[in-house]
């Protein structure tokens, strides 16, 4: 198991951009967990994030989401707190429900936000590992939370050299 | 002193490069019919390899509403799975919402019955993005093969897709006949 401290160099070697989707939907706080797969180290470059914000009928509500980001094999955690959602992908981000609809059903289609800035977050989810994303809608009086967000995570499969099936030795 | 700038520059040095790779754009647009879906592909070509570094795109949104009117209603109707076509590789884990990964993104069609006004009681359409954020791509695609894109519409009307792919031609010395030093 290479050191967690190696640095990961992008290589055209086998390696590939890969980017995970998930929606998600909210009640509390919710969990989702991506498995590194067999074989491969996983370079999490960026998260885009988008979340309903405003529902015509039901009246403006969404409050911002925090995030935060944990390896799981390491029990790892990237952050000293969980963050403000806007502080890593920006809320384009918020998006507005359809007027026709009261809520958002989980199948609903969002409006197409323009997608803007994000963080590089560099995060390296090694061999055998995972990443699991934990969202949590923001406490505060009369909050009401989205019912769900899209996720995409931006990243790059490297693949672990020191394995047979990559023609190490060993 | 006098700053002489590029003066370390060899026409030599660099058509040499030159004769090996530049600067590329691939482009993959697609129409696709409504409630369905569209395997859009475009070819790299055997001039050489293809290193991706950066893709931008834009899209429609319209809808078909009674009438039959088609609109613009600036909903992402279309999710997309990039595959590589040298052995199917797919590069997302699922379907992706276009909006999620792509800029300028949404684009207003000027077909949609409210583009520029209302219709009836339906509002007009918002302006679409701005170019602002080229989405990191770096991923070589192999000579002769296909980037493949495979589109669902969740939309009852058509919509339509662009996307460019930026990046370097790396060029292959097998196919590039009479290229001194390739």
């Amino acid at each position: 198991m290479p050191a967690l401290t190696q640095a990961y160099k992008i290589t055209l070697d086998s390696s590939q951009p890969y980017f995970v989707y998930e929606r998600l939907a909210l009640a509390a706080r919710v969990y989702t967990v991506y498995q590194v797969p067999y074989g491969y180290n996983y370079c999490l470059r960026r998260i885009v994030a988008r979340w309903p914000l405003r529902n015509v009928l039901a009246g403006v509500i969404r409050d911002a989401l925090l995030v935060e980001v944990v390896h799981t094999a390491a029990n790892l955690r990237r952050q000293n707190d969980a963050l403000p959602l806007t502080l890593i992908t920006s809320p384009a981000g918020e998006s507005e429900y359809p007027a026709t609809e009261p809520s958002a059903p989980l199948g609903l289609s969002a409006s197409a936000a323009s997608l803007q800035s994000t963080k590089f977050l560099n995060y390296v989810a090694v061999f055998g590992d995972a990443i699991r994303l934990e969202i949590v809608p923001e406490a505060g009086t009369g909050a009401k939370c989205p019912e769900f967000v899209d996720v995409v995570l931006m990243g790059y499969l490297l693949p672990e050299s020191s394995l047979a099936m990559w023609g190490s030795a060993g | 002193m006098a700053i002489r700038t590029f003066a370390n520059l060899s026409a030599a040095k660099l058509f040499a490069i030159q004769r090996k790779q530049y600067t590329d754009v691939i482009h993959l647009s697609g129409v696709i019919p409504g409630n369905s879906g569209l395997l859009c592909r475009t070819a790299v070509s055997n001039v050489g390899h293809f290193l991706c570094l950066r893709v931008t795109g834009s899209f429609s949104t319209l809808m078909e509403i009674a009438g039959p009117t088609v609109i613009d209603d600036g909903i992402d109707h279309l999710r997309g799975l990039l595959i590589d076509g040298a052995g199917q590789r797919k590069l997302f884990s699922d379907y992706i919402p276009l909006s999620l990964w792509l800029s300028p993104g949404r684009r207003r069609d000027s077909t949609a019955a409210n583009a520029y006004g209302p219709s009836g009681a339906i509002p007009a359409a918002n302006a679409g993005g701005s170019l602002f954020y080229p989405v990191e791509f770096e991923y070589l695609f192999t000579a002769n093969s296909e980037i493949l894109l495979d589109v669902r519409n969740d939309s009852n009307a058509a919509n339509r897709l662009d996307i460019a792919f930026h990046g370097v031609r790396l060029l292959s010395g097998v196919s590039v006949l009479g290229v001194k030093g390739a």
